[in-house]
């Protein structure tokens, strides 16, 4: 009996019921929505801090230190030392243990050519090289390192173009579009300007052409003078700082500890160790304040999302107790004829489940859906549908519909009886 | 004291407020009599007869219904307690509007013991309403509708029924045929207690009580208790209010 | 009277009213916080990034115009920079740099003041201690690597092709992963005429425009020299608090959405209860938009109620929120109590209208007539 009443009255209401459902239903996509948002948050924010660009830079073991301010040579020139090009695909190779935290890398190399009759630096660099080593090929390049690089015009796609830096480009009234005829050592190129880079730091005074290029034009087949590595790091805590002091203090625990945590120290250590001949070193500026970011801004979107969720959850709640207590003169016959406090509480709480569960696994479908787009309008990314988030829905439309129903529910058939019967 | 079906003794209601809805009534109701509570607007008379039936609570005083004392009873002893004894009659019908008539009926057995359909449809066919039981109440009339009312209150066989203005939302016709429902449940021994303001109504019964002010003003047998009152003893004896109406 | 009938409405319904008002509440104090955070968090994100340091560099101005070797502006024109620094709040820490030789090798030697040098390179990881001492020095790690040096040692740098030499102890080595990790530096003042280039670090509040600005002062000053803004970081910390405000506007957009639906549920059950009073109120001749003009006033006057409660409570979050995750407090704005009233009163009486319009939409005669 009392389940065809149940279905009876659904049946019979299924305007007025459809509007519950529809409350849950609006109301728990955008709830799972925001979860499977919050879900993310956390490593999508931590994948923005790409856009810092590169944190780890990688040269070759040194004898002599070049002696230079912003690329500018102060001291007579050191004998070049190179590694090998070779070396970098094996960054994102399946034997690497941060493969999947390497997210860009940007080789080098630094010569100086003429332009015009003028000593102008020159840099060989990638421009969107595919690495296809890895289990997922990745493109990379001073594109997607370089994300602080403005280039009016567009970038290099072809071995006879160029980026120029911003201060070239007003010295030697070079714009987009133009050709310049570069010397180096082993010969001249005809270049075409692709664009002009504004950069804030040397690049801005140098010529910057693909490394291909430049590594035929100076004679240095395969070499590169520096890689600069964007990596997704942890920020660096007591352990870290306690490595850096002096690795041999770490106890056999702890090193493997650190060697497992993606420190941007140990990300250097073990990209060093990958790259024969190679010194990698954070770069600190960058790490530091990657890791600043990380730690502001992770308790600022938990405590968002959480405000966030208990607002929303709020509302849907309320929602359906306006939807309950439009109906206190039901309950209140159904008390009259009979019914004990509880048999009232649990017909309602068991409409209300059947509401709540019929919302909710409408918005299982529809939730983590928006929150797939919301993850794309605001990461530019695509996000994975988490199960959990789909599982859970159900039970929150349930657990929502009886927060909801409950209090008023209670509080209804508690009260004077005799006075809603009288039309009071 | 088991010789009364309800018993009511200094029973008071106060209202947050200081109002005196009932000060010191004192009633006891034989079985099987049918009592009429009457008075003007304010008298107290529907909260007596919230009092009686458990959705309101005295201040003070005592109640006794078919011998057992309600005292103490809280929400839930006395939804029980209805849905054996006691079959309640409203003024606003208060049928669910979602529901059919057999269902509204079905849904008093089900809080009983047992929806029976069968036994549903033959109630709502004693009330003349053969036919109309899957009918939502929008799609019946008023005088349906309280017909439904009191299929519904007479489901359970209850030995009391309450009832608070019965006839007060139905024309004449529908009221006579309310009013022929009553006297076939007094002449089956049910208790009847009919709040109303009708005369009509009120001198049907054997017994008038009055209330003014929150207190009897007058307990007195009707025409119909004076014949009764010869064979037991009249609770009342003097002056019968219905001398005029009843010819009138 | 018609004040004291939306009071006394307001008073009876206590529960739907008090759910109402918190819902309200809650919505303008997301509103506030919002707001707030969206003023306040670039703000503060970048002041608490300044504490890391630097995020331009100054130099003579030539050096853009020409490509080649730097050039040195003169020590007048640093002091017009650092006068314009001051004005603006900015801090600016001077580094000569000289060439000398050590063990035989080039090496750049960086004077900087010691304090000054600590807050422009705060994000070094200095292994020892820094210097103090004219007579100390600290050294970056890579210099050090090739050098074979280490804290403790003492150093001869030899100057002005070995007629000058000067003596320092390492009292320190750093990581810093740029080309600082290739020079060492110090604080005893070189002699003038040794200084081969002078550049410096700046710590401008604010973000690109303030830097620009403060370019555009200092040409303006005719002081020859130019600031140029550490791109790396200043891209990074704005794709960040871009990402932190689209995010905050996601949030708030769903919540707004809900509570407009939540307090619309809440209106209409209220009208819905009270449907005989206003058909009652009709039937006593009240014109149609009286009967709008009750709703809509007392849908105003909760709404109003919910934007001061939540105005206050936004305010007090939002404190919390910022001083736990910045440790600096919120600077008191114009612009989140207009968002915590303009959400909360336009959701009150949009809820309210709709309120009203199903109450016009009921038949008056049948509502008075019964249920």
């Amino acid at each position: 009996m009392l389940s065809r009443m149940l279905l009876d009255s659904l049946g019979r209401r299924l305007s007025r019921k459809a509007l519950s459902v529809l409350a849950v239903w609006i109301g728990l996509t955008l709830v799972l929505a925001l979860l499977s948002l919050s879900v993310d948050v956390g490593d999508k924010m931590n994948l923005e801090l790409r856009s810092f660009g590169a944190n780890i830079t990688v040269e070759p073991l040194a004898s002599a230190i070049p002696v230079q301010v912003g690329g500018h040579r102060l001291a007579p020139q050191t004998v070049p030392s190179y590694f090998d090009e070779a070396e970098l695909p094996k960054l994102k190779a399946i034997t690497f243990f941060w493969r999947n935290n390497i997210l860009g890398v940007a080789p080098r190399l630094r010569a100086s050519g003429l332009v015009k009759g003028q000593v102008v630096p020159l840099v060989g660099v990638w421009f969107d090289v595919p690495i296809t080593t890895g289990s997922e090929p990745l493109v990379t390049g001073a594109r997607q390192v370089y994300s602080h690089w403005s280039v009016q015009g567009a970038w290099p796609t072809r071995a006879d173009q160029c980026l120029v830096g911003s201060a070239v480009a007003r010295k030697l009234a070079l714009s987009p579009g133009d050709t310049l005829t570069l010397v180096a050592g082993r010969g001249e190129v005809a270049l075409s300007v692709a664009g002009v880079v504004t950069s804030g730091d040397g690049d801005d005074g140098a010529v910057i052409a693909p490394l291909s290029t430049v590594q035929g034009l100076v004679g240095a087949p395969g070499k590169v003078s520096s890689a600069d590595v964007s990596a997704l790091t942890t920020p660096e805590n007591k352990l870290a700082e306690k490595y850096r002091q002096d690795p041999r203090s770490l106890t056999p625990d702890e090193y493997d500890r650190w060697y497992c945590t993606p420190y941007p120290g140990a990300v250097a250590k073990q990209v060093q160790d990958l790259i024969p001949g190679s010194a990698a070193r954070v770069v600190r500026r960058v790490s530091e304040t990657q890791g600043m970011v990380f730690s502001r801004t992770k308790g600022l979107m938990a405590l968002l999302a959480a405000v966030t969720l208990v607002v929303c959850g709020l509302s849907v709640t309320g929602i359906l107790a306006a939807a309950v207590l439009e109906r206190r003169p039901e309950m209140a016959l159904l008390q009259a004829i009979g019914a004990r406090r509880a048999d009232v509480l649990v017909l309602f709480l068991a409409e209300m489940a059947i509401l709540g569960v019929a919302g909710g696994v409408l918005a299982a479908f529809t939730g983590p859906l928006l929150g797939r787009w919301l993850v794309s309008v605001v990461f530019g990314s695509t996000a994975d549908v988490h199960l959990a988030v789909v599982l859970i829905a159900p039970f929150l439309g349930l657990g929502l519909a009886w927060a909801g129903g409950f209090w008023p529910v209670w509080k209804a058939v508690n009260q004077d009886a005799a006075q809603v019967l009288h039309g009071g | 004291m088991t010789a009364h079906a309800i018993s009511v003794q200094g029973v008071s209601k106060i209202y947050p407020g200081g109002v005196h809805a009932l000060d010191g009534v004192s009633i006891d109701v034989r079985p099987g009599e049918w009592v009429a509570i009457m008075g003007p607007s304010g008298s107290g008379k529907t909260t007596l007869l919230s009092i009686l039936n458990g959705l309101d609570k005295p201040t003070s005083g005592r109640i006794q219904v078919l011998g057992t004392d309600t005292h103490g009873f809280g929400p839930d002893d006395w939804a029980v307690f209805r849905r054996e004894n006691i079959g309640l009659v409203f003024q606003q019908f208060h049928l669910i509007p979602y529901l059919t008539a057999v269902e509204n009926v079905m849904l008093a057995q089900y809080y009983h013991s047992m929806p029976v359909r069968e036994q549903a449809l033959a109630a709502l066919e004693r009330v003349q309403l053969a036919g109309r039981g899957h009918h939502l109440p929008s799609q019946l009339s008023g005088g349906e509708q309280q017909r439904v009312c009191i299929a519904r209150a007479l489901i359970n066989d209850p030995k009391i029924v309450l009832a608070d203005e019965p006839t007060g939302n139905l024309d004449e016709e529908n009221e006579a045929r309310v009013l022929e429902l009553f006297r076939a449940l007094h002449g089956e021994g049910k208790t009847l207690v009919v709040v109303t303001h009708d005369p009509e109504i009120g001198c049907a019964g054997e017994r008038i009580i009055s209330l003014s002010h929150g207190k009897v003003s007058k307990d007195s047998a009707t025409a119909a208790g004076a014949r009764l009152a010869t064979v037991g003893g009249p609770p009342g004896s003097s002056g019968d209010p219905c001398a005029t109406s009843a010819h009138a | 009277m018609l004040a004291h009938m939306i009071r006394h409405s307001l008073v009876r319904s206590a529960g739907v009213t008090a759910w109402s008002l918190a819902t309200l509440t809650a919505s303008a104090a997301l509103a506030t916080i919002f707001v707030a955070m969206s003023i306040d968090v670039g703000q503060k994100m970048t002041s608490s990034l300044r504490s890391l340091g630097a995020n331009a560099v100054a130099h003579a101005g030539q050096r853009r115009d020409g490509v080649g070797a730097p050039v040195t502006a003169d020590s007048a024109a640093w002091e017009r920079a650092h006068g314009l620094a001051e004005a603006k709040r900015a801090d600016l820490v001077e580094f000569h740099l000289r060439v000398g030789t050590l063990q035989g090798a080039p090496v750049a030697i960086v004077t900087a003041d010691a304090a000054g040098l600590a807050r422009m390179t705060p994000y070094w990881g200095v292994n020892g201690r820094r210097a103090a001492g004219q007579d100390e020095c600290v050294m970056g790690r890579k210099l050090a690597q090739v050098l074979g040096t280490s804290i403790g040692a003492t150093v001869e740098v030899r100057l002005d092709g070995a007629a000058h030499h000067e003596r320092y102890r390492v009292t320190g080595i750093f990581e810093s992963g740029d080309e600082d990790e290739g020079r060492m530096f110090v604080s005893r003042k070189p002699r003038p005429e040794e200084a081969r280039f002078t550049y410096a670090l700046v710590s401008v509040p604010g973000g690109e425009p303030d830097i620009a600005a403060f370019n555009t002062s200092l040409a303006a000053a005719g002081a020859g020299i130019e600031l140029t803004p550490l791109r790396q970081v200043l891209h990074g910390e704005r794709a960040i608090i871009g990402k932190i405000n689209l995010l905050t506007g996601v949030a708030l957009l769903a919540v707004l959405l809900l509570s407009s639906v939540g307090v619309t549920a809440a209106v209409l059950s209220r009208v819905i209860e009270r449907r005989k009073e206003l058909a009652l109120l009709q039937a006593l001749g009240a014109k149609r938009h009286s009967v709008v003009a009750l709703l809509l006033s007392e849908g105003a006057a909760i709404g109003v109620a919910g934007a001061l409660l939540g105005y206050a409570a936004g305010t007090v979050l939002s404190q919390v929120i910022v001083r736990q995750a910045f440790g600096v407090s919120v600077t008191p704005h114009l612009a989140p109590f207009l968002a915590a009233v303009v959400v909360s009163v336009v959701i009150a009486v949009l809820a309210a209208s709709i309120g009203a319009r199903r109450a016009l939409r009921m038949e008056t005669a049948m509502l008075l007539k019964g249920e």
